[in-house]
């Protein structure tokens, strides 16, 4: 079966053409053809039809073979071109492979143009698979070039955004931290209105019956100082002796000389409450960072428990439970001031016989010293309000409510806490937690 | 005593008014025990306000001084209640506490006075006179009440 073939003939000879197109059957092919013999016809036949293949003579009256490559090459095919010539010598045979003909044949010798035509449609078609996949890898890399274009403006999108939403988290983090410092400045303020709104209420008590009484003892001082005259005129022989026992009558039905002594004794008991709330106030002073030292806190305890042995009845037993501490940056007087108040609460918690355990411990970078009574224990409507200052649930005089707030403000300031545990009848622990190695930053 | 001598709060030597003074301080009521020894009233003391209320309900006490801030209750209260079980009863309060009592709405209605801690000796005692004398004067106008 022969394969059909088209085949464009460049040959201003008929005979010729014949000749070749006879050498192609008997090839094998089944040739369809069409002849030019110039320029203008070459390329409409070009632009018209599907070729397959182009043979052509050298030399033509009006036209060449080098010309009808040139022709060919312009058109942009990748056809087999194949050169026919009588007589050609070999340099021009050279020129015409180098500028791109495929093959080269005489006409005496066509038997060749066949096996030759055969091959370079193989070739062609190896060339135009090659060209097919390079295409293709032109066409998949130009679409991952885009992708990876895509992906990357993508992917500086999504970096813009994070840059921006990184700046907004910042900004925002820090408007809070402004925000914070400046509440943190109000509820100081807060703080310190309501101290001292406290403090002039707690102060104005003692000081209303304190200056009441003195104006009192201004007048028992008076009458007495008339019947110490009264007194003298009569020893004296200088006055009547009816003026001094009216006097003394006066001082005796008043009971002035014992209510002198009695409201002296209020007033003295007045100023000490001021004192102490004084003293309390104190505890609010910055803690001096020259009065900070290693100490031990065992030897803190210590001290504080023989400060309060008095404090204990003698019901009360005292266990002890105090283990290897590390020393502890701190102001020990400081913290001997927290135990003593601990422990005195503790004390005063206790009806008659229990027990009071006081322990320490080190954890990790912390130590903790524990101090347990089995008392009355605390309400827990109480607990929330226990650290406020001048919370006290003892009659008026006797506390100042003061003791466990500035308890709680020692710890807070070296870096710590306390924390408390209550069951009511069953007693209460108080924990004292500090860092080792102080507050940090060191201390307002 | 000087405060006597002015004519306004000359008290009637035949009515013998009874004064109330509660305060949860007992250095406090001390004290205004001795301020007021020689007022031409008598004076009962306690630190109880539902003490105060019962010697008020039994009539017969004209005027109830009182602190304000006690565990029982407060002053305000306690006044409240008094103006219901003996409204012709003068109620004053005693207190460290005014600028926060100002602040309860219809306080006025059953305070009279309000005196301010550290109290004034002669304001204090010159204060009850007067509001003594006026309770007088209102129960001459009104023979029908007691």
């Amino acid at each position: 079966m022969s394969l059909p073939l088209h085949v464009l003939l460049v040959e201003d000879s008929p005979e010729d053409a014949e000749l070749v197109l006879a050498e192609l059957k008997r090839g094998g092919f089944d040739p369809v053809h069409e002849r030019v013999e110039d320029a203008a016809a070459m390329e409409a036949a070009l632009r018209r039809k599907p070729w397959e293949v182009v043979v052509s003579d050298y030399s033509l009256p009006h036209f060449h073979g080098l010309a009808a490559l040139a022709v060919l090459r312009k058109s942009g095919l990748d056809l087999p071109f194949v050169l026919v010539s009588g007589k050609i010598g070999e340099e021009a045979a050279v020129e015409a492979m180098k500028a791109g003909a495929h093959d080269y044949l005489m006409k005496d010798a066509l038997a060749r143009l066949a096996p030759a035509i055969r091959r370079e449609l193989a070739e062609a078609r190896v060339r135009r698979e090659r060209r097919r996949v390079q295409e293709e890898l032109r066409a998949t890399y130009a679409e991952l070039e885009q992708r990876v274009h895509e992906r990357t403006s993508q992917l500086s999108d999504a970096n813009l955004r994070l840059t921006k939403e990184i700046a907004e988290r910042a900004r925002v983090q820090a408007e809070r931290d402004r925000l914070s410092g400046e509440l943190l400045q109000a509820q100081k303020l807060q703080a310190i209105g309501q101290l001292s709104a406290g403090v002039a209420h707690e102060i104005n008590n003692p000081l209303s019956f304190m200056l009441s009484n003195l104006s009192t003892l201004k007048e028992y001082s008076q009458e007495l100082s008339k019947l110490l005259r009264a007194a003298a005129a009569v020893i004296d022989g200088l006055g009547p002796r009816e003026e001094f026992d009216r006097l003394r009558a006066a001082v005796e039905r008043d009971s002035i000389l014992a209510d002198f002594e009695a409201a002296l004794q209020e007033c003295r008991h007045g100023g000490e409450r001021i004192r102490d709330i004084v003293k309390g106030m104190k505890a609010f002073v910055r803690l001096d960072p020259q009065l900070l030292k290693a100490a031990d806190l065992n030897q803190c305890l210590d001290d504080a428990l023989r400060l309060c042995a008095s404090e204990f009845q003698c019901g009360v037993e005292i266990r002890r439970d105090l283990g290897p501490l590390p020393p502890v940056l701190c102001n020990p007087q400081r913290i001997e001031q927290v135990f003593v108040n601990l422990l005195l609460n503790a004390a005063q918690a206790i009806d008659g016989k229990g027990t009071v355990s006081v322990s320490t411990r080190q954890a990790q970078d912390q130590v903790v010293a524990r101090i347990r009574d089995s008392g009355r224990g605390i309400p827990p409507e109480h607990l929330a309000k226990l650290f406020e200052p001048f919370f006290t649930t003892k009659p008026v005089g006797k506390g100042t409510g003061l003791g466990l707030y500035v308890a709680y403000e020692i710890a807070r300031a070296h870096g710590g806490r306390i924390e408390v545990a209550s069951h009511p009848g069953e007693g209460t622990e108080f924990a004292l937690w500090l860092p080792i190695r102080g507050a940090e930053p060191p201390l307002p | 005593m000087n405060d006597a001598k002015v004519e306004t709060d000359v008290l009637s030597p035949t009515r013998r008014h009874r004064v109330v003074a509660l305060d949860d301080e007992r250095s406090a009521l001390r004290a205004l025990e001795r301020l007021l020894r020689h007022e031409p009233y008598e004076v009962r003391t306690t630190y109880r306000p539902r003490e105060a209320l019962g010697w008020i309900a039994e009539g017969n006490v004209s005027l109830l001084l009182s602190d304000h801030l006690m565990p029982e209750m407060t002053g305000l209260e306690l006044t409240e209640a008094v103006r219901k079980v003996a409204p012709a009863t003068l109620c004053v309060l005693l207190t460290g506490y005014a600028d926060r009592v100002i602040l309860e709405p219809g306080w006025q209605t059953s305070i009279r006075e309000m005196i301010e801690k550290p109290w004034n000796d002669r304001d204090l005692r010159r204060t009850i006179r007067l509001l003594l004398r006026e309770l007088e004067l209102k129960e001459g106008q009104d023979p029908g009440s007691p």
